[in-house]
């Protein structure tokens, strides 16, 4: 990567690279992983600088990526199909969240899973199967989601995730995540790669 | 031969010692109270580092799931993987949490703001034993896991709530096997440990990720959820005993414009969720199950009113035919 890339990225992420700059850029960006990769490694470094919990250019670099990418199909790779009441295995008192957002993911995957579910008119004894119900769906999770005491809000992450899949956007990895999972030999060069483009950076 | 009778002397006096020993561990372990038992739980599930393989049934489902827990600088460090099926890893650092689904290639990352990702629900500190639920030791002499564990129950004293029973590590107090059990003395949830190792060493390769990703495509939600606390008329004339309304929240259901009031009721174990919305559908009053769960909807004053709750199906009917406009 040449430096010239490299002060667009710079300038990008500043926020002073000129739009008809940042439309090449970002088209460029939407081809090469690479790149996109050494974006998402300048923020990071950036942030870290910084102690910010989110860079403000992250997210609107999430959504131009996004945006950029709009002719490909942005989620069905994970949701095909709304699943409704799939979602909402029941939590009890001693729930694993964890699994709950484990059975929530398998979910997302397994269109004829079970649902365990019974409803009645009130005072009535007889359970038959309900039609689905989205409000008292959408009530159950944001229960889960509240619990005064400790209740973890893994499921109602996951249950987000379902409902905003329309407006999931595609983020780049934190390296951290991706390079850890290589071998030590690459973790070495990779943290090399990192400190020389953090050097870069600051030169810029 | 009075050198070898010295010796066997000495020998008897150590043996005699030992077991003195361990009679009086034991004996202060049989001490210890179940209300003290329970303060040993809370701060093992926050302090303990362990790496294990639990198991967890509910209506008839099993999910094995093997997870490792980590406190790293204050920093909880987690990461669990689901032993049948898909694969699917989640790992966690602090807040930020990255799903990995092997077989769609693809991460999800999202942040998760509580401090226990095992335990749902845990005693918060508020019970007053003898009050609303009893706490009991129903034996000192159960192994989970292979480790000598103390069983107890958080027993309601009336039909509104579920009883509790906590399997707690005889060492740390950490829950190794935990039951939910409805009134009619089912078990409707059930979590525990197959094997466990506590405070041993965990290698930082056994909090990673257990493949590449590097091709994978990840994603992020970008929704955010309301978490402000706002005032409300709405209030409950006869909630069950010691309950009391923790938490009131304006918040938008999925699919509907108007936002809903989202109250949250809770004796300290159990916590009922009451939803206060304009009316947009009409109907009659409405209950329903899921698993252990149990909601109950109605009219109110021109509003649908619903109460959901891990309770029985009568705490969520009394909370919400209760609920009054001031």
């Amino acid at each position: 990567m040449n430096d010239t890339i490299r002060m667009q990225i710079s300038a990008f992420i500043d926020g002073e690279l000129p739009d008809n700059e940042s439309e090449l850029l970002l088209r460029r960006l939407s081809q090469d992983a690479e790149l996109r990769r050494v974006v998402a490694r300048y923020m990071e470094i950036g942030r870290n600088m910084r102690q910010e919990a989110e860079l403000p250019r992250m997210a609107q670099l999430r959504h131009r990526i996004a945006e950029e990418l709009g002719a490909e199909p942005r989620t069905e790779e994970i949701v095909s199909t709304r699943l409704g009441n799939r979602y909402f295995k029941p939590l009890a008192g001693i729930a694993v969240a964890a699994s709950v957002a484990i059975l929530a993911i398998v979910g997302l995957q397994q269109t004829n899973a079970p649902t365990a579910e019974a409803e009645a008119v009130a005072d009535s004894s007889t359970y038959t199967q309900p039609p689905a119900d989205s409000r008292l769906d959408e009530m159950f999770r944001l229960h889960d989601a509240s619990g005064s005491v400790g209740n973890n809000s893994m499921l109602t992450e996951f249950v987000t995730l379902e409902i905003n899949e329309e407006d999931l956007v595609k983020v780049e990895p934190q390296a951290e995540f991706v390079v850890s999972s290589e071998s030590d030999e690459e973790e070495d060069d990779e943290e090399t790669a990192t400190e020389t483009d953090e050097a870069d950076l600051q030169a810029n | 031969m009075a050198g070898k009778s010295t010796e066997k002397l000495a020998l008897v006096i150590v043996i005699v010692a030992a077991l003195m020993t361990v009679a009086s561990i034991g004996a202060a372990r049989d001490k210890i109270s179940p209300e003290e038992w329970l303060d040993k739980m809370s701060v093992a599930v926050k302090t303990v580092n362990f790496e294990g393989t639990v198991i967890r049934s509910q209506d008839g489902d099993v999910q094995p799931l093997r997870v490792v827990h980590k406190k790293i600088d204050g920093v909880v460090n987690e990461r669990i993987v689901v032993q049948e099926g898909n694969g699917l890893e989640v790992i966690r650092i602090g807040d930020e949490v990255h799903c990995i689904l092997p077989d769609q290639k693809s991460v999800l990352v999202e942040q998760w703001e509580n401090a226990s990702t095992l335990f749902a629900t845990l005693p918060d500190g508020t019970i007053e034993p003898g009050a609303q639920y009893d706490v009991l030791i129903l034996d000192r002499d159960q192994r989970v896991a292979g480790r000598s564990v103390v069983k107890l129950a958080i027993r309601p004293n009336d039909g509104y709530r579920f009883e509790h029973r906590f399997w707690l590590d005889q060492q740390t107090g950490f829950p190794l096997r935990t039951e939910l059990i409805d009134q009619n003395g089912d078990i409707v949830d059930q979590l525990k440990f197959a094997d466990i190792r506590i405070d041993a060493e965990i290698a930082a390769r056994s909090l990673e990720p257990s493949m590449s990703l590097v091709d994978f495509t990840w994603y992020k939600s970008p929704g955010k959820r309301e978490r402000e606390e706002i005032q409300t008329d709405w209030v409950s004339d006869t909630l069950p005993a010691g309950f009391k309304a923790v938490s009131t929240r304006k918040q938008l259901l999925e699919g509907s414009e108007s936002a809903v009031t989202h109250i949250v009721f809770g004796d300290g174990m159990a916590s009922v969720s009451v939803f206060i919305s304009e009316i947009e559908e009409t109907g009659m009053s409405k209950s329903t199950r899921r698993g252990s769960s149990n909601s109950f909807s109605t009219n109110v004053d021109g509003y649908r009113v619903t109460a959901v709750g891990e309770v029985p199906a009568v705490t969520v009917e009394l909370i919400a035919s209760s609920m009054r406009l001031r």
